[in-house]
């Protein structure tokens, strides 16, 4: 039997492809960052210090335990958003925007205590602005709905 | 425009009182309005009569009861900066409050004439808008404004009125002006509910509605040719619609209808709800930002442009048209009271019709009468009838092909004119060119050669302009012939192309239950997130209300379906800020890293450019 074709699927502008390769390869680094975490002090301790007081849930310690509760979901959902992303998933495109969402707004809050980290907040800036492009928004049916609001 | 054959007319003789009935109005208002037109004779006797004084003592100058139109009139010398004032709801209590709302209540009970607003206007604007309205509501308190429970009693005092003498009267003017005949319907109401008893901007003591039927001249007959309606919103031509425009105007019988908006009473020509929205008053440069930013969103970051400025607050104009009507074909019948100049309470009463609320944005202050504006200044509606509603450049139909005829004539004139004057230019501009050149050549008449060529430059230069006007002239008299040709043969015209914006009734959307109580509820929800931050997270109340404006957002948008597009756009923002962020705490990297950038453009077009 003959194999018919595949029919060329939506062209996939550059940037999905920096996208999603840096949500793929940013697994690596997270896994790196939080085995240091762990390694540098007891988790149940300082989930007990900071997570109860609602004074350190702003403290660098206070953030890293955050992030540390939140690395499973965070490299599970990196690493398949990052696969589809590249296959031009709708539900990738959300979940990565989710992701910067938090990323962004945890970044901003340690940079309000004086401890930022410059690095990760220019790359998550620069991929909250490239998939936000028009073309790319295109790309995965992002738009505004008719009933929009105004705002 | 050429009258139908189906239109009904009137004849010139008749009287002024005969043409306003003639004409006279079908009003249809909304279900649950309780002020109807009225006269302003029983009003005036239950009022009373203050002045207040710029340092912001108030007198009163005639107690309720003791008032009637003689005396309102009377001459009352005050100083500059003094504000003269009708009180129709006298100064109250608790006691008395209380029993105006429950006899409200009752009244309501037995007309059985409730307003549902049906999906609210908040759910209508986004989370910004909201916020803006709690604001704008917070700024009632600090403002002057009508007293609550005022509302209530000035809706009983009127049913007393309506039980004395059932009567729904209009205040009809007639003008006749430069082959116009202008007639003018003003509405008296005791009282403006709009925001007590329909969610908009403003109450206010009394409101004056005003609509105008404009008629021509053709052989024994006046024709009616236009309808203009007053609106806060819009002015000069965009006010009009003509008698023939079937989409815009409602007739009855050869009478126009008017949908009167639910308390505000404002007049529209189509039934339905509108979305009127408060601009804030912002300052200059602001606005300027908002603009700014506007451009940057759409312009340099590709988004969708929003669209018009987020500071304003949308309110709903319920014009339904499902209560009561009254005019002819309706369920009440006008009573006509006509009035003019000589009229005392019209021409010489310049205060306010109600409360004085001391609003110093005006809203909530009762207005002028019909001859004059808050200020005492003349209304240009009473002394400019035809400009108001942009007429005055327009010629009644049945004089425009005159005009156009002895202006075609005048410029066929000019341009046979212009024509001989073209033809003689050039002849002698073609002597002296070939006297010109025949001097080429010929050293020893090198200083006339030059003296013609000045000679020659110029009357080249005076034969362009006349050619030029001579191609004008032809462009206009063509456009005029044209429009002469359309008005002989009858050839219908586009009723609407005067119209350059209009209020149209928003369309009703679906909204689900759930939106509609989180509008509700939403703002006040943040407060309280606002409060719980304040005592529980001091330290970090500002990051705090950033998440808590971002979580919201989220949520309206969950309920409303807009949730991937809400969420880039949330990404977009935190984006730029973190950038602005950088961009400062490493100013000299981000400024070295632009001159990089720039440097990288050059010498890539330079490179290009030297390619070939």
């Amino acid at each position: 039997m003959k194999k018919t074709a595949r029919p060329p699927g939506p062209k996939r502008p550059g940037a999905v492809v920096v996208a999603g390769w840096c949500a793929i390869l940013a697994v690596p680094l997270i896994l790196v960052r939080v085995t240091l975490l762990l390694t540098s002090g007891p988790l149940a301790t300082a989930i007990a210090d900071n997570l109860t007081d609602p004074a350190k849930w702003l403290s660098t310690q206070g953030l890293d335990t955050l992030v540390t509760l939140l690395v499973a979901p965070i490299v599970v959902i990196s690493l398949v958003s990052g696969i589809a992303i590249l296959r031009l998933k709708r539900w990738a495109w959300v979940a990565l925007m989710v992701f910067l969402v938090v990323a962004l707004v945890l970044n901003l809050a340690r940079s309000y205590i004086h401890e930022p980290e410059y690095g990760l907040m220019l790359i998550y800036a620069v991929l909250a602005l490239i998939l936000n492009q028009p073309d790319v928004r295109q790309a995965f049916h992002i738009g505004r709905a008719g009933h929009e609001p105004v705002e | 425009m050429s009258p139908s054959s189906s239109v009904l007319t009137a004849p010139r003789t008749a009287s002024d009182a005969a043409l306003l009935r003639r004409f006279e109005p079908l009003v249809r208002y909304t279900q649950g309005e309780h002020c109807y037109p009225m006269d302003v004779e029983p009003y005036v006797r239950r009022c009373s009569l203050w002045l207040h004084y710029p340092d912001g003592r108030e007198e009163q100058l005639v107690p309720a009861g003791e008032l009637d139109l003689r005396g309102l009139v009377q001459p009352r010398p005050a100083p500059f900066g003094s504000v003269l004032f009708l009180r129709f709801v006298q100064p109250f209590g608790l006691a008395e409050a209380g029993g105006f709302l429950a006899e409200e209540a009752r009244l309501a009970r037995q007309t059985h004439s409730s307003f549902r607003p049906g999906p609210g206007r908040l759910s209508r604007g986004g989370l910004l808008p909201r916020l803006f309205d709690a604001l704008f509501n917070a700024t009632l308190l600090l403002r002057g404004r009508v007293p609550a429970a005022t509302s209530a009693a000035a809706h009983v005092a009127y049913q007393k009125i309506l039980k004395e003498q059932e009567r729904y009267v209009y205040h009809g003017r007639v003008v006749r002006e430069r082959g116009w005949t202008v007639l003018q319907y003003w509405f008296f109401f005791d009282y403006n509910p709009w925001r007590s008893g329909f969610h908009g901007v403003n109450d206010h003591e009394s409101d004056w509605e005003m609509i105008l039927v404009y008629l021509y001249e053709e052989g024994k007959s006046l024709v009616p040719a236009w309808v203009a309606f007053a609106s806060h919103d819009f002015h000069g031509d965009d006010l009009r619609r003509r008698w023939d425009d079937q989409e815009e105007l409602d007739l009855v019988d050869g009478h126009p209808v008017v949908y009167a908006g639910a308390g505000s009473h404002a007049s529209y020509f189509r039934r339905g709800e509108y979305q009127a929205e408060v601009s804030l008053p912002l300052p200059k440069w602001l606005r300027g930002v908002t603009d700014g930013l506007r451009r940057f969103w759409s312009r340099l970051l590709g988004q969708e442009d929003p669209g018009g400025t987020p500071f304003r607050i949308p309110f709903v104009d319920f014009a339904r048209g499902d209560g009561l009507s009254i005019g002819p074909g309706g369920d009440k019948p006008w009573t006509a009271v006509v009035i003019d100049e000589s009229t005392p309470w019209v021409s010489q009463y310049r205060g306010l019709w109600g409360l004085f609320a001391r609003d110093p944005l005006s809203g909530e202050n009762a207005p002028g009468g019909p001859m004059y504006n808050r200020d005492g200044t003349p209304r240009s509606s009473w002394f400019d009838p035809l400009g108001f509603a942009g007429l005055d450049k327009t010629p009644p139909p049945s004089r425009e092909a005159s005009i156009l005829r002895s202006r075609v004539a005048e410029l066929r004139k000019t341009q046979k004119e212009l024509e001989a004057t073209a033809a003689e230019k050039t002849e002698d501009l073609q002597h002296l060119g070939a006297e010109w050149k025949g001097m080429e050549g010929k050293p020893h008449l090198a200083k006339k050669h030059a003296a013609l060529g000045v000679e020659l430059r110029a009357k080249a230069s005076d034969l362009t302009t006349v050619r030029k006007d001579l191609s004008q002239n032809r462009v206009v008299l063509d456009g005029l012939s044209q429009r002469l040709k359309e008005i002989e043969s009858g050839a219908p015209t586009d009723p609407q192309a005067h119209i350059q914006q209009r209020a149209s009734p928003v369309p009703a959307s679906p909204v689900s239950g759930a939106v509609e109580m989180w509008a509700a509820l939403s703002i006040a929800l943040m407060f309280f997130g606002v409060a719980a931050l304040l005592i529980w997270v001091p330290q970090a109340v500002l990051p705090g209300i950033v998440v808590l404006v971002i979580a919201f957002g989220l949520v309206e948008s969950v309920l409303r379906r807009t949730f991937a597009a809400s969420l880039g756009n949330v990404a977009l923002l935190l984006a730029l800020v973190t950038l602005v962020y950088l961009g400062i705490a490493f100013w000299q990297i981000a400024l070295a890293g632009l001159f990089v950038a720039v440097g990288v453009i050059l010498v890539r077009q330079r490179l290009r450019e030297l390619r070939g």
